[in-house]
């Protein structure tokens, strides 16, 4: 099963970079196969998902109100159906309500903490540069002030600190998906080829 | 100059070959370049180190097999450490990819002899992403009300006192998206103050490293498979990460090459440009 | 009824997990009625990822309908989502549970690495003709990027020992402050459309009147 196995997921891997010669048929059959194999994958972690958070309570503790989510979400399903589609806001409602009210914590985490954070005591050019640099930053969203010399210069300063940090990411982005291509290369030469020690 | 034109109107191919090749070659002739640990990744290992035997660790597997050869490392060796210092781990995953990494970690060290419900725990998989993070951080049976193999979490040892996410000595979060560690933080470090310790995508490292600096993360992996194999080095566990280490630095080395010359192309032919219309 | 009630249900929820956030332990009744709703939440989540699925059977079946050239794709995603669907109710150790196996950890796997692996060839040929320093910002992007790619990786120490230094002051310092920046606005940004969609201003949930 395990040479299966490693067969498989190389001969895969070859589908996949056959794009890379050009598109082909091949690459996107194993496109639509990968999204089917992941709906799939999805479906069976979704009925598990319900079975455990709402029918075990509801049959073995008798919880009769695990039945309100199973219907809520059943409901969800109206929306492929136009005639009945309006019926699914209720679910949507529901989930849309409490994911804004959980987002809102972000006011203590990303907002107090995080200005907190940048008050620090100015005794070295780095604790300058970090509160400096977020003020310099928060310059340049300043879209509805009236433009000034010190709005224009600051706003400038703080798209240079943007620009650092957005190179910065772009770095570790390419450091990303090169590791991924070395993950496929260590998959190939040392569980496929065996040539890898 | 020839060079450079011929650079230019290279068939992009014959760049993708000349990279393969450079990462290919010290993945089969390791080279051996000496592998530096960081501060964010000293830390991460110092959390782990201050836990004492017996304390309860909470890995969670927030990570999607897109991410997954990134992240997944810094997972197992975390993993490693901690159940080599006789740390017992609970593991929860509330990303549906994350569920099959948990899995496969908590039955290899279950075949290593780890004892399943006592040294290790697999709670499995909850929808939900923010909403179920916020669930489990107040009340984990409310969220998890079976364990992958059917059975009421607060029947084992383990989970002996666990209640909400706040029980945990440490949280030891892997992600490569939503949730990551922002959720995470806003939902269970902010209540409840348990230390929360990140690993996560090289593409994420950055926009995490202010959780790093206002203390609301204890630790952060933030380089993806760089950070796993400074982890290993700084354990003495060295792994694939390790032995991934000289094709990341070719990797890069050839990325940099195409962006200079790309750059010195670009000001001769503006120069070209210049010269013309004069 | 197709207005008021879903606002009227967005409306309670976010009240009550907004109360229990600031209540917390003054009023044990509303924790643990917090605690059921989001519980809930995630139940309904469930139904929502299984509605994805549903949803992409619905269009590969018109394509089949209709008898697309590519048709024949469509059959193999719906192979993909039945077999997968069926094997992933079968026990570890069976037949169907090794079937499962099989195709999780040799066709799904590989499959969702390669295809995010292979964006690397194609950051390799932007890096030739996209990645150019134009004008000033740009420059600072770029040298920034230069400097974090050569310092992250273990060779940049062999080059220069300046470079591993530049990338850790560029990461710790530049690039938090940056983010920070960011990550205030947007959590004012959260604030504001969280509090819009409680009280019902923001109705874009709503899928067209």
């Amino acid at each position: 099963m395990t040479v299966a196995k490693t067969w498989a997921g190389a001969l895969c891997v070859f589908a996949v970079y056959s794009f890379l010669w050009k598109e082909n048929r091949f690459f996107r059959a194993v496109q639509n196969l990968y999204v089917g194999l992941a709906a799939g994958y999805s479906i069976v972690l979704a009925v598990k998902s319900i079975q455990r958070q709402a029918w075990v309570p509801l049959t073995t503790k008798g919880d009769i109100w695990a039945i309100v989510p199973m219907i809520l979400g059943l409901l969800l399903f109206t929306r492929l159906f136009k005639r009945y589609a309006w019926v699914a806001r209720w679910p949507m409602a529901f989930l849309m309500g409490m994911g804004a009210a959980l987002s809102m914590k972000a006011i203590e985490s990303d907002f107090v903490r995080q200005i907190q954070a940048s008050l620090v005591a100015w005794n070295s050019i780095n604790n300058l540069m970090l509160s400096l640099g977020t003020a310099l930053a928060l310059t340049y969203f300043f879209f509805t002030f009236k433009p000034n010399a010190v709005t224009n210069y600051a706003g400038r300063a703080g798209r240079w600190v943007l620009m650092l940090c957005f190179g910065a990411a772009f770095g570790q982005s390419v450091q990303g998906r090169l590791s991924l291509l070395i993950s496929q290369m260590q998959f190939l030469l040392k569980d496929w080829l065996h040539v890898m020690k | 100059m020839n060079i450079l034109k011929r650079f230019g109107e290279m068939d992009r191919r014959w760049l993708y070959v000349i990279l393969l090749v450079m990462v290919v070659f010290p993945l089969l002739r390791p080279i051996g370049i000496p592998i530096d640990v960081s501060s964010s990744t000293a830390k991460f290992v110092a959390s782990v180190d201050r836990l004492q035997a017996g304390d309860r660790m909470l890995l969670v597997f927030d990570y999607s097999i897109g991410g997954g050869p990134d992240v997944d490392p810094q997972a197992q060796v975390v993993l490693a450490h901690a159940l080599s210092k006789g740390v017992r781990v609970v593991e929860v995953a509330f990303v549906d990819t994350g569920l099959n990494y948990a899995t496969k970690a908590c039955d290899l060290w279950v075949s290593k002899g780890k004892v399943y419900g006592t040294d290790i725990l697999n709670l499995g998989y909850a929808p939900g992403v923010e909403t179920a993070i916020s669930a489990f951080g107040q009340n984990i049976e409310a969220i998890f009300v079976r364990d992958v193999n059917g059975k009421a979490p607060s029947s084992y040892p383990i989970m002996e006192g666990i209640k909400t996410a706040g029980d945990f000595k440490l949280i030891a979060e892997f992600a490569t998206g939503i949730p990551g560690p922002a959720e995470w933080i806003r939902q269970v470090v902010t209540r409840y103050k348990v230390p929360l310790a990140c690993g996560v995508v090289s593409v994420m490292g950055p926009q995490n490293a202010p959780y790093l600096q206002s203390g609301q993360l204890v630790g952060l992996l933030g380089g993806g498979l760089k950070s796993a194999a400074e982890y290993e080095i700084a354990v003495k566990m060295p792994g694939a990460a390790t032995a991934a280490m000289d094709a990341q630095s070719l990797g890069h080395l050839t990325i940099v090459v195409f962006v200079i010359l790309g750059n010195i192309l670009f000001l001769v032919e503006r120069r070209e440009q210049k010269a013309k219309k004069a | 009824m197709k207005k008021e009630v879903p606002i009227g249900i967005g409306f309670l929820v976010g009240v009550l997990i907004v109360f229990e956030y600031f209540l917390k332990g003054l009023w044990p009744a509303v924790s643990k009625t917090a605690t059921d709703a989001q519980n809930w939440g995630s139940v309904i989540s469930a139904f929502a990822m299984g509605l994805a699925a549903a949803n992409l059977i619905v269009i590969h079946g018109r394509r089949i309908k209709q008898k697309h050239p590519d048709a024949w794709m469509s059959w193999l995603l719906f192979a993909g989502i039945l077999v997968m669907t069926i094997t992933g109710f079968y026990a570890k150790g069976t037949a169907g549970g090794n079937t499962f196996s099989f195709l999780f950890d040799g066709l799904y796997l590989p499959l969702g690495t390669a295809m995010f692996s292979i964006m690397v060839f194609f950051i390799a040929s932007a890096a030739r003709r996209a990645f150019r320093a134009r004008n000033i910002d740009a420059a600072f992007l770029l040298v920034a990027g230069v400097i974090v790619m050569i310092g992250n990786a273990p060779v940049g120490k062999l080059i220069s020992p300046w470079f591993p230094s530049a990338t850790s002051w560029l990461i710790s310092f530049p690039n938090v402050a940056g983010n920070r920046a960011i990550m205030i606005g947007a959590a004012l940004g959260m604030v504001l459309t969280g509090f819009r969609v409680i009280v019902g201003i923001d109705r874009s949930y709503f899928g067209g009147e």
